[in-house]
């Protein structure tokens, strides 16, 4: 370099740390915009863990689907007090579990660590590596996590460059990108559970678990397993491994993890046992054939809490003095389940008992002959102080907070139009329309739209015919 | 190691942090090492025949100029010299013809191409014959010749370069203060604009492309019409992006090499056409081959079968197959009709009272030699000459107009949203080309010139489009470059 030209160079050199600097934190950003969203919670349990307070969970729960889907941290808050996260992802390999846990140990301190054990059995599976996405997409860059990749991927630099840069992963995602995508909380309410309410469509057979078959825990997966109790013990927490039932697991395996528990010295929950002990039915606590549901995983969580609570020394959180995010995640439960229920009611007065006016805007649209609901509309209208006669000739009408803010929206013509943040509801005296998407009404009866004004987000539509009120329709969007 | 693989991401910056740094007269050491190191990691035994080829011609060239100093000795000198120039090279040409076409051979067994072979060929041949004519000298240095058949950047797929523009860069390297930041940043600028090139457009369209060239016995007009279309501008969109990246690394390492492209698709005629396309390749083959076969200096007709051979022999250096030779004739072809019936064509423009001038008719030429490029196309990019013949047969003869609009179109591998990306993509490339056209200049010197803020914003949308809209990654069967195949 030429002396003389020190000062321009200097120049050119912060120019261009701007320039990177600018273009970095653009490139992160669109990389947030851009990752996997698979419209469930098998990705932003990682993302919500980062947004825990530091130190603040005390029994942290690692492994595939079926973990998030078994240990349920707000039945285990509720009942027992435990502070707890599901830091999971689906289809977690046993590789990954391993650098979940390295991750997990650098912001959190807990007492114990639940391992759930469906992918100890199992290699990790080049031609399933697409799965690590689920896992390595929230995780922030880190050495250990390069590191435990480049492991994982064991010298194949091209796949280990493109999970560490995982840009290359969301490829076309922009194509389907909405607005979601941008405004998305990173706070999981659920504490990294996912746990629905629904039933898998027949009851699981799980004839063949017993039909047992000679597995074996790979050496590799025994080396991570002896990491990971390295790393339990580093940081002063005790491991404790379960399996979680599902259809497709053998009874051979289940062995052949005990035996390893046993000679490691881990204790070991096995649900498969204690499917009748917990009353865990085959017909109603599964969603699917891997994974437990809302009601099963209830059941599960009540015993691995009480189990939690009588073998290790944690806190009652529940007892603490000021308010945790367990509880504000149990007010974000309750709330959701109002909403949820309303979707699952068939009648009419059911439904309009169960309508959350508080903190919800709520628009009712009657069209055609009303025959048979003349009664129940009339003391509608007189019940948010309208026109009972004028609201038999149809049209419609919104309310917040159990007040009429629309007036009544005759036939005749005219609209009222309503915006809360990008969302968009308007109502003329034969439609609704909800961000210029408009719901076919019933014939002859009664709509209702239901939109909650608290999280900002659509919560149910529902159409009542006038000769049947007993059964409920969804509407669709035209 | 291809310039869209995620080590060369790692490769270059290295490389380019240590030749800043490195001593100056290391810098030939090191450029030398780095292409070596890059090309070896494609296909590591075949560096042996790339060294093997540059130590032949590096002695023949200088036992070509020993036997020139000595030239005045008489006539068994000369013969003694020609002994030796086409001995060397039809050495190398045996080597290229040997792993060119040994499929053809009766051997037990086969080899596969070693990489760049055709365009260091090419630069050998040049090399010799022009010490052999006495326009060059021989070159001394044994690194610094190896380096201008290998530097890295053009090691691949060219351009070809000779050694007249080459050498002395070489050579002069040691005295350049590298550290100018222009010119760094226009090379920047190339680079990012030529993934953008091929990442973002030439990729996306070559999904469409596979598509239909794979199953074209499904598809009718409409489908093998776009085909063909998207392949006329993919292989320029993809060749174009290779140089851009090729001459933008070199930039950003002080050397310069020379353009292959001069907006060849606003070419009125085919003719033209081959002066703007691939000019290091149009270059050598005019100066090698046509013109030592006379070139058109021996009457119509003979000018005619030179055109015929040089094409002939242009369309063997692409592939071993009768596609590209099929290929090489037509454009040959083309040539000998275009030039045989242009009175004719002067002759109806005068009476028609034709605006020759007007934009109008420049825009029906431009049509005309993209139509004729694009047939030959056809043939280019079909793995049989029969295969091309059906494919063209059916695109003439099996009329679907409503494939264009019943969504047909929208499944042959990009929907309409990429659709849109290549559109856009495809605006703003003929945008530069269309400068390079009228003002002859690249995107790199006008970026260099506009205030920082656009500039930066030019770079940052480049960067980020391409990284958010390439067409890359697992998802993706990664397409190499098309010229990295000759």
């Amino acid at each position: 370099m030429e002396t003389g030209s020190v000062k321009t160079w200097g120049k050119a050199l912060v120019k261009t740390a701007v320039f990177l600097t600018v273009l970095s934190i653009l490139f992160v950003k669109a990389q947030e915009i851009l990752k996997l969203n698979m419209g469930h919670r098998g990705t932003d349990n990682v993302k919500g863990f980062y947004e825990e307070k530091e130190n603040s969970i005390e029994v942290l729960f690692i492994g595939p689907s079926t973990m998030f889907c078994t240990a349920d941290p707000l039945v285990l808050y509720e009942e027992y007090g435990i502070a707890s996260y599901d830091f999971c992802s689906s289809s977690q390999a046993w590789d990954l579990s391993c650098l979940f846990m390295e991750e997990a140990f650098r912001y959190q301190k807990p007492k114990v660590v639940v391992l759930e054990t469906t992918l100890l059995t199992k290699e990790l599976d080049p031609d399933k590596a697409e799965n690590l996405n689920y896992g390595i997409t929230d995780m922030p860059f880190s050495l250990t996590k390069a590191k435990s990749l480049y492991e994982m991927f064991r010298g194949d630099k091209g796949s280990f460059l493109s999970y560490l840069i995982p840009m290359a992963q969301y490829k076309d995602r922009w194509q389907e990108l909405t607005r979601e995508d941008f405004t998305d909380s990173s706070v999981n309410y659920s504490k990294g559970a996912y746990t629905p309410a629904k039933i898998a469509d027949s009851p699981l057979d799980f004839s063949s678990y017993y039909e047992e078959q000679e597995a074996v825990v790979p050496d590799h997966n025994i080396d991570i397993l002896d990491r990971m109790q390295e790393l339990c013990r580093e940081n002063g927490a005790e491991l404790l491994l379960i399996k979680a039932p599902n259809v497709g697991w053998n009874i051979g395996e289940t062995k052949a993890v005990a035996r390893l528990a046993q000679e490691e010295g881990i204790p070991f929950i096995d649900f498969f046992a204690l499917m009748d002990e917990l009353g865990i039915d085959a017909a109603s606590d599964f969603r699917d054939n891997t994974h437990l549901n809302r009601f099963g995983s209830a059941k599960a969580s009540d015993y691995l809490g009480s189990y939690l609570c009588t073998h290790y020394a944690l806190t009652d959180y529940r007892t603490l003095d000021s308010e945790n995010s367990w509880d504000i995640a149990l007010q974000h439960r309750n709330h959701d389940r109002k909403n949820e229920r309303l979707g699952t009611i068939a009648g009419l007065p059911d439904y309009m008992s169960c309508l959350p006016y508080e903190n919800h805007t709520v628009a009712f649209s009657v069209t055609g002959d009303v025959s048979g609901m003349e009664e129940f509309l009339r003391g509608l209208a007189q019940a948010f102080g309208l026109d009972g006669e004028q609201l038999l000739s149809g049209g419609s009408f919104a309310v917040r907070d159990g007040e009429c803010i629309s007036g009544l929206v005759g036939t005749a013509g005219g609209a009222w139009q309503w915006e809360e943040g990008f969302d968009t509801i308007e109502l003329t005296g034969y439609s609704i329309t909800y961000n210029r998407e408009i719901y076919q009404l019933v014939d002859n009866g009664l709509t209702i739209f239901v939109y909650d004004n608290a999280w900002g987000k659509f919560v149910d539509v529902a159409g009542f015919d006038a000769g049947d009120p007993a059964h409920c329709v969804r509407p669709k969007m035209e | 190691m291809s310039f869209t693989s995620y080590t060369f991401f790692i490769f270059l910056p290295v490389v380019l942090l240590l030749y800043f740094l490195m001593p100056r007269r290391l810098r030939t050491v090191w450029a030398l090492a780095a292409s070596l190191i890059f090309y070896m990691s494609f296909q590591p035994r075949y560096v042996f025949v790339l060294l093997f080829a540059a130590l032949l011609s590096y002695f023949t060239g200088l036992g070509l100029e020993g036997l020139q100093k000595t030239a005045a000795a008489g006539e068994g000198t000369e013969r003694r010299k020609k002994l030796l120039l086409w001995s060397g090279i039809g050495i190398v040409l045996f080597i290229l013809v040997f792993f060119k076409y040994n499929k053809y051979f009766p051997l037990p067994f086969s080899f596969a191409l070693p990489l760049g072979i055709s365009y260091f060929t090419l630069q050998i041949v040049a090399y010799l014959v022009d010490i052999y004519k006495g326009k060059i000298r021989a070159e001394r240095n044994i690194i610094e010749y190896a380096l201008f058949l290998s530097f890295f950047p053009k090691m691949i797929a060219g351009p070809i370069e000779r050694s007249q523009n080459f050498m002395g860069q070489i050579k002069d390297c040691r005295n350049w203060n590298l550290f100018d930041g222009r010119r760094i940043t226009e090379g920047f600028s190339l680079v990012a604009w030529g993934y953008f090139q091929k990442l973002v457009i030439g990729d996306r369209m070559a999904l469409l492309i596979r598509e239909v060239f794979d199953n074209y016995m499904l598809y009718g007009f409409v489908e093998l019409f776009l085909g063909a279309l998207f392949f006329l501008i993919q292989i320029y969109v993809d060749f174009l992006g290779y140089m851009n990246i090729a001459m933008g690394v070199s930039k950003i390492m002080g050397f310069r090499l020379q353009e292959n492209f001069n907006a060849p698709y606003f070419a009125c005629s085919v003719k033209e056409y081959w002066s703007r396309w691939h000019l290091t390749l149009s270059a050598w083959l005019k100066e090698y081959i046509y013109i030592p076969l006379g070139g058109n200096r021996k009457g119509r007709a003979r000018k005619y079968v030179n055109i015929l051979i040089t094409f002939f022999v242009s369309g063997m250096w692409h592939g071993a197959s009768w596609n590209y030779v099929l290929w090489g004739g037509l454009q040959g072809v083309y040539q000998i009709l275009e030039d045989a019936f242009a009175p004719v064509a002067d002759k109806i423009n005068k009476r028609l009272h034709t605006k020759t001038d007007s934009f109008s008719y420049r825009l029906l030429q431009y049509v005309r030699t993209w139509f004729l490029v694009l047939l030959g196309l056809v043939f280019f990019n079909s793995p049989t000459a029969p295969d091309a013949f059906r494919y063209l047969g059916r695109m003439f003869t099996r009329w679907n107009p409503w494939a264009l609009f019943d969504g047909t179109i929208y499944t042959l591998g990009l929907n309409e949203k990429s659709f849109h990306v290549v559109a856009a993509g495809l605006v703003l490339f003929f945008l530069a080309d269309w400068m390079k056209y009228k003002q002859n200049e690249r995107i790199d010197t006008w970026l260099s010139r506009q205030c920082i803020w656009f500039r930066w914003s030019v770079w940052i949308v480049l960067l980020l489009s391409t990284v958010i809209l390439g067409a890359y990654g697992p998802s993706y069967d990664a397409g190499n470059f098309v010229y990295f195949g000759f």
